[in-house]
């Protein structure tokens, strides 16, 4: 029986405050603490308003499930290629940050 | 009291030794210069503009003057002082007035963050603001020219002062600045544009200021709601056509063009996101400026 | 002193309850002369605080909301600055003490109410000062002042690496490794100040002065240096730190001992002088008999004040005599004596000039 040597990353925003964000469209604009904006395209808007909607944090496994059944026609490999490429763009802005497990 | 009132003699004297107290909209800049081209550039562009009496508050203080050394006459240079230190390097005599419009604009942008300042031109019709954001070169001035000529008041053709609390649009009623092929366009556009002389060499080319319409200077006490913002673009032979922008892209294209962003911090993009939420967002490619007139005159016309 | 009236700047900062009967002509002359004096927004929190804002004519007060916006900005901007450099110097556990403006800011001291500011300085000990570069260049900073002669000036001579800029943030970062230059005739010992220095609750990889020695610091900056630009800016500085850190008992006492072992009663005397001249600081009595044998001459006084108190007033025409501009150049040579030996000081005035001839279009 192999059981996980590690707990999953869960990710959630930084600040919660400091960030400033707006949907139109179904799109998601994003302000960082830096001051910088940034146009989010549907995937990262979803991924990004799950973590903003979810009251503790989320690992990429829960992003990627809820992603997917947001998505008509997606399945769970492209959900989860979407949803790496995302946080790896909201840390690089400093956005999200790797919260308690 | 408007410069009008003052005749030639005074309105030189006044320059050269106390300042003249010009209102422009909400600011008033004390102006002090001995230059002839200043002088005749404020007679002409500001003949209907308010003057405020030594006793008010001047909000800035500038002045245009020659260097104390040899290029005071060889190769002559002027420099645009603010309240004593020149911001920016000198430039030939023959862009007084230029160099004048621009200073003022500087003024404004680097210091009223009281306002979130954009890149853009705003017009108003019916109550309501038309919000021209745009490049350098994109048409957007001439558009604006013709539009205050074809039914439209002016509030600014470069600095759109927003109110962050009430989100009203601020005039200013200055003149409009034109470049190289525009300045012929509004010549033909409107008789009476009340054109400038055409300065040649400057850094955008030829320029020449075209004078605010009288209507848009009494009335540069009224601030204007905005309902549209319109990105123009020239492009000869197009028929002008309005083409709905989706809001979120809006909102990037409107920030490329905040002057005072960073200093308003998250209160600002919240006001600017209440900006793009009540104004109908489009681009605009247009050939003609007649027909362009028309495209706005029916969009003034919709609820 | 003949020909200059009382400074409208420094009397509004000592008083901020005169300015709510203010004419639009006085408020027009206040803040003429506080922008260039990088008081404008310190003046507007003040009015703030004091409830005064509604007292304010609307075309004046424009200006005070306007710095206020702008403060806001400033301080967050500081705020996320002081971070990175938290992040990116943890991994090396050596001392990394702020100084002024960012220390008043982190350590939440009224001096930095309404502070504009330009650089971020921090204070390491000298033989961590290879490794602090080599991180913060890790990290994005890169070093400027590329002239070969710069970069021996400021770190040969001086008390620190040329600025570091950030690349991205275009932030600039100075690292001292003393408060003055080894050049300089007086030698206070960096280790005595890190020694002292205390880590700050909001970010504990930093630290800053003690409150004696941020006085010390501030003074000698002060009276160091040649530019004084903002010279009124750090009388109100200092003006504040005292009157903050004067509540605890044993204060006075400290200063003036902490500057005697530190050899920086000098700079404290005219700190102590300027301040309550222009700011009606409260200095004890006790602290001005301590440094009363720190003092020069007499007649080096008189002149001193004249130069001081023409060159501590805003940079502006309002503010200005026709001594004024001899004040200042006095102050610019007097500064680089007492930072370096004087056949070095000819040498890098030289050099200076010359290079500002090369810059010219």
């Amino acid at each position: 029986m192999f059981v996980a040597l590690t707990t999953p990353v869960r990710w959630r925003i930084v600040a919660p405050h400091a960030i400033a964000w707006r949907e139109w469209n179904g799109e998601v604009v994003v302000r960082a603490q830096s001051g910088s904006v940034h146009l989010l395209n549907p995937f990262a808007s979803l991924v990004i308003r799950l973590l903003i909607d979810s009251p503790t944090p989320l690992s990429t496994d829960e992003l990627s499930s809820a992603l997917q059944a947001s998505v008509s026609g997606s399945h769970l490999g492209e959900a989860r290629d979407e949803v790496d490429a995302s946080i790896e763009e909201f840390e690089r802005l400093g956005i999200v940050e790797p919260g308690p497990s | 009291m408007i410069v009008a009132d003052l005749p030639v003699g005074r309105l030189a004297a006044t320059l050269a030794g106390p300042g003249l107290r010009l209102r422009t909209g909400p600011v008033v800049t004390r102006i002090r210069s001995t230059v002839p081209e200043v002088l005749a550039g404020i007679a002409l562009h500001y003949s209907q503009h308010p003057i405020e009496d030594d006793e008010g508050f001047a909000d800035f203080h500038v002045q245009v003057r020659p260097p104390p050394s040899f290029r005071r006459w060889v190769a002559p240079q002027l420099f645009f002082d603010f309240d004593g230190m020149p911001p920016f390097r000198p430039l030939p005599r023959a862009q007084a007035f230029p160099m004048l419009e621009w200073g003022l604009n500087w003024c404004v942008s680097s210091h009223a963050h009281q306002y979130l300042i954009f890149h853009a031109a705003v017009v108003e019709r019916g109550g309501r603001a038309l919000i021209l954001p745009a490049p350098p070169g994109s048409g957007k001035s001439t558009l604006c020219a013709g539009l205050v000529h074809r039914g439209w008041r002016l509030l600014s053709d470069e600095l759109a002062l927003l109110e962050p609390d009430t989100q009203a649009l601020v005039p200013l009623a200055r003149p409009v600045s034109l470049k190289n092929a525009s300045i012929d366009v509004i010549r033909g556009f409107a008789a009476d544009a009340g054109l400038g002389p055409i300065v040649k060499d400057t850094i955008k080319g030829a320029v020449a200021h075209m004078k605010p319409p009288v209507d848009s200077v009494r009335r540069a006490g009224e601030k204007a709601l905005p309902r549209w913002i319109v990105w123009p673009r020239y492009e000869a032979g197009t028929v002008g056509r309005l083409t709905a922008w989706p809001k979120s892209r809006s909102f990037m294209r409107l920030a490329e063009n905040a002057f005072n962003s960073s200093e308003h911090g998250r209160s600002g993009f919240e006001s600017m996101a209440k900006l793009i939420d009540r104004c109908d967002c489009f681009e605009f490619v247009y050939g003609d400026l007649e027909q362009a007139a028309t495209v706005f005159a029916a969009l003034a016309q919709q609820e | 002193m003949t020909g200059l009236s009382e400074d409208a700047v420094s009397t509004a900062l000592r008083s901020i309850d005169l300015v709510s009967h203010y004419t639009l002509q006085q408020w027009e002359a206040l803040i003429r002369q506080a922008r260039p004096a990088n008081v404008l927004s310190r003046i507007a929190l003040s009015v703030a605080d004091a409830g005064l804002m509604d007292r304010v004519p609307a075309a004046p007060r424009a200006h005070l909301q306007a710095a206020i916006t702008v403060a806001h900005a400033q301080a967050e901007a500081v705020r996320q600055e002081v971070a990175h450099i938290e992040r990116a110097l943890a991994p090396l556990a050596t001392d990394v003490i702020l100084l002024k403006g960012a220390a008043y800011f982190m350590a939440e001291l009224p001096a930095a109410r309404g502070r504009v500011f330009s650089d971020v300085d921090i204070l390491v000990p000298r033989d961590a000062l290879p490794q602090v570069e080599a991180e913060l260049m890790l990290n994005g900073w890169a070093t400027t002042h590329l002239h070969a002669y710069d970069q021996r000036y400021y770190r040969r001579w001086m008390h620190e690496l040329p600025p570091m800029l950030h690349v991205t943030r275009n932030t600039v970062l100075d690292v001292h490794h003393a408060i003055l230059p080894a050049t300089a005739r007086l030698r206070p010992d960096s280790r005595k100040l890190i020694a002292a220095s205390r880590a700050l609750e909001s970010a504990p990889g930093l630290r800053v002065l003690a409150p004696v020695d941020m006085i010390l610091h501030s003074a000698t900056h002060l009276f160091y240096n040649e530019d004084l630009s903002s010279g009124l800016r750090d009388i109100a500085d200092l003006d504040s730190l005292m009157r903050g850190f004067s509540a605890a008992p044993e204060f006075w006492r400290e200063l003036t001992e902490r500057a005697a072992e530190l050899d920086l009663t000098r700079p404290l005397f005219y700190a102590l002088r300027y301040s309550a001249r222009m700011m009606d600081t409260p200095v004890a009595p006790s602290a001005l008999r301590a440094l009363a044998s720190a003092a020069p001459p007499s007649w080096v006084v008189s002149m001193m004040d004249s130069i001081y108190m023409r060159a501590l007033r805003p940079h502006h025409s309002l503010a200005e005599d026709a001594l004024t501009p001899f004040a200042r150049r006095a102050l610019y040579v007097r500064a680089h004596w007492l930072r370096m030996p004087p056949h070095l000081l000819a040498l890098h005035l030289s050099v200076k000039a010359l290079r500002r001839e090369e810059a010219d279009p």
